[in-house]
């Protein structure tokens, strides 16, 4: 991190928490059982543990999002396994209409 | 006689010693492989029926991809499900259940094989997978559990067509952060498969001596206890009447530690011989259980929770007081509630056990009984002098560990880091909540706090608070907006959707801390915990 400077805000809390040893508490968080930690940011958690920078509210790009799969264990994909889940016009207005997928017996 | 007859009478003989010794032989074979083969018949037809358009069926009653992988029941259906979706499947609930039973019964995991994995599969909430394998988890676990990984059994090769499915089903998935920074394909079908299939093979030891296991009938009067996290015990009484395949009726009468009662009705399946699932209605509620059976069929444990709130729920052994098919009778102390006994302090105690007899006492303390009987025995204890640490609390020729405390030194709250969701607002999905508990502990010996030696008293009350935690969450007052916390030390967060009131009109998530209070005179102690009130979910499969 010699050469690297951070720029913005995410970029600096990054660097303290390497600073402050939190790198194996940040790890440790990933598997929390049902999380989708994987991208940038995760679903449900940051890589701080928290929420603060999740995409939020998460309804004001939705698609933009779960269209590349982005969340699939989470969030239906709209490529290939839910394409019918994208057709709603303007999620922020419209979230209440967005159903569970999981074809319960 | 003529020769003809002589010699027809001897092949009809022959003929019936002959299909005798079959008969034998065949139930023999049922007997060993818990299945009959009428029953396996009947799955194979399903199989043919709904699966084989797509699955070829071989000469020897196999099916491509179907038969070579082992899962659990709701593994199964899952499969199932994504049938379902992937390829349109039409398939009726009941053959769906159908199938679920016969590939679960006869493509089963063994229950050593998901003794490890049970937390998850019972929807236990709250729950950090700790101690897989590193490179495991970060192939598989940061998008769903391990578990739902560990809890199947495949060939190296079979793992590797799963690794297709995922690539071909989810086109971005090498691209992911923490995907990119290596070659993700190359990983998944080389070491990962390679590993996978070395440590969940399809082939086990297990598996083999399982299904060669005599499989118990669960008839019978079952004791029942439990544990509602943060807010109190339950004990009853569970009957249990065989309807055929594996399926029961059941009745239940129920007692919690606040004095409650719920009696009700409900109907459970056994799945691969000890896979115990049920559906119960007491009074209004409908409620789901995931329990797994004692490898001698005695006992049971699992989780009993809501149907529509699978977070809410209590964690139940049951053990059967009647005799099993062997003629065996249990006995023994299977709760005590509470479990800790504060010195010069009057204490009502509930032991709730199988046949229990005789004189009951704790050592260091006086007793006096105030209602007995074979399961519940109640119980008013004093322990007049500092006996502090653990004694023996017997009834009769059966003992259990109880321990006496002058006072709570230090409390803990699980779990320390927990998760809800908002939900409702109009929405279709529900909130999901969060459950604290607070746990007293004795320093012990030692007199020093965190270390072997102390002792649990079990749940305290406290008084429960939340607060922003940290800075980025007071700046957004993620407190304010988050949700609330009851008495109870049930986390209930806000609606769904987005927020106008907030900045950005972001969602009601919020970064929380959690506080529990203890006072006892003028003491006071306090231990925190962290939640993380998030988003909902859209896909919620019985193994997430």
């Amino acid at each position: 991190m010699k050469h690297l400077k951070p720029m913005n805000k995410k970029a600096h809390q990054l660097t303290q928490s390497g600073d402050a040893g939190a790198r194996e508490e940040v790890f440790a968080m990933q598997s929390i059982a049902g999380c989708t930690t994987s991208v940038d940011p995760g679903w449900e958690v940051d890589p701080f543990g928290g929420v603060a920078s999740l995409c939020q509210p998460m309804e004001a790009d939705l698609y933009g999002c779960s269209d590349p799969c982005w969340w699939p264990a989470a969030v239906p994909d709209t490529v290939n396994t839910y394409p019918d889940w994208s057709k709603l016009e303007d999620t922020r207005k419209n979230w209440r209409k967005l159903q569970a997928v999981f074809p319960e017996d | 006689m003529k020769l003809k007859n002589i010699l027809s009478m001897t092949f009809i003989l022959l003929l019936s010693g002959f299909l005798s010794a079959c008969s034998d032989d065949g139930k023999k074979t049922v007997k060993t492989l818990n299945i009959s083969e009428a029953e396996m018949q009947a799955g194979r037809a399903l199989l043919a029926d709904n699966c084989s358009g797509c699955h070829m069926e071989s000469g020897d009653g196999n099916f491509s991809r179907i038969s070579q992988i082992r899962k659990t029941p709701e593994g199964w259906d899952m499969n199932i499900a994504r049938m379902m979706i992937f390829h349109g499947l039409d398939i009726d609930a009941k053959d769906r259940r159908s199938l679920v039973k016969f590939l679960a019964d006869t493509q089963g995991l063994a229950p050593s094989e998901t003794a490890a994995h049970r937390d998850v599969l019972e929807r236990k909430h709250n729950i950090i997978e700790q101690g897989a394998d590193p490179d495991l988890m970060a192939m598989c676990a940061r998008c769903h559990t391990y578990a739902r990984v560990a809890l199947q059994r495949r060939d190296s090769e079979e793992w590797q067509n799963l690794v297709h499915m995922h690539l071909g089903q989810w086109a971005s998935i090498e691209y992911q952060m923490l995907a990119r920074e290596r070659d993700w394909r190359a990983d998944a079908l080389g070491p990962v498969s390679e590993k996978l299939g070395q440590m969940y093979p399809l082939k086990t030891p297990s598996w083999d001596e399982w299904q060669a296991t005599e499989w118990q009938d669960m008839s019978g009067a079952w004791r029942m206890v439990g544990h509602l996290p943060g807010r109190g015990y339950m004990d009853g009484i569970m009957t249990v009447t065989a309807v055929g395949g594996d399926r029961y009726d059941v009745t239940y009468d129920l007692i919690y530690s606040d004095g409650r009662a719920a009696v009700g009705t409900g109907k459970s399946i056994v799945h691969s011989g000890y896979e115990w699932r049920g559906a119960a209605t007491l009074g209004d509620q409908k409620y789901h259980q995931i329990w797994a059976a004692s490898e001698g069929g005695n006992v049971m444990t699992g989780r009993f929770f809501k149907r529509d709130h699978p977070e809410d729920g209590m964690i139940i052994t049951a053990w059967r007081q009647t005799a099993d098919a062997h003629g065996i009778i249990k006995q023994g102390i299977m709760n005590i509630v509470p479990s800790a006994l504060k010195v010069g302090q009057e204490t009502e105690i509930v032991i709730s056990g199988v046949n229990l007899s005789g004189d009951v006492s704790i050592a260091g303390a006086e007793v006096t009984i105030k209602s007995t009987a074979p399961g519940r025995i109640v119980i008013s204890a004093m322990a007049e002098e500092e006996m502090a640490g653990s004694v023996m609390l017997a009834v009769g020729e059966d003992n259990a560990v109880m321990n006496i405390y002058t006072q709570v030194d230090y409390i803990k709250v699980t779990p320390d880091y927990g998760i809800s969701r908002v939900g409702g607002g109009g929405g279709p999905i529900p909130k999901v909540m969060a459950q604290f508990e607070a746990t007293g502990y004795s320093n012990g010996p030692d007199g020093l706090a965190n270390t072997d030696d102390d002792i649990s008293l079990g749940m305290v009350p406290v008084a429960w608070s939340s607060e922003n935690y940290s800075a980025a969450a007071a700046a957004m007052q993620d407190a304010k907006y988050a949700g609330h916390i009851t008495a109870e030390g049930t986390f209930i967060p806000a609606i769904a959707g987005p927020n106008p009131e907030r900045k950005y009109g972001t969602n009601n998530a919020g970064d929380l801390k959690i506080i529990a209070t203890y006072r006892d005179a003028e003491r006071i102690l306090t231990a925190e915990a962290h939640l993380i009130a998030t988003v909902q979910r859209w896909n919620n499969p019985p193994i997430m």
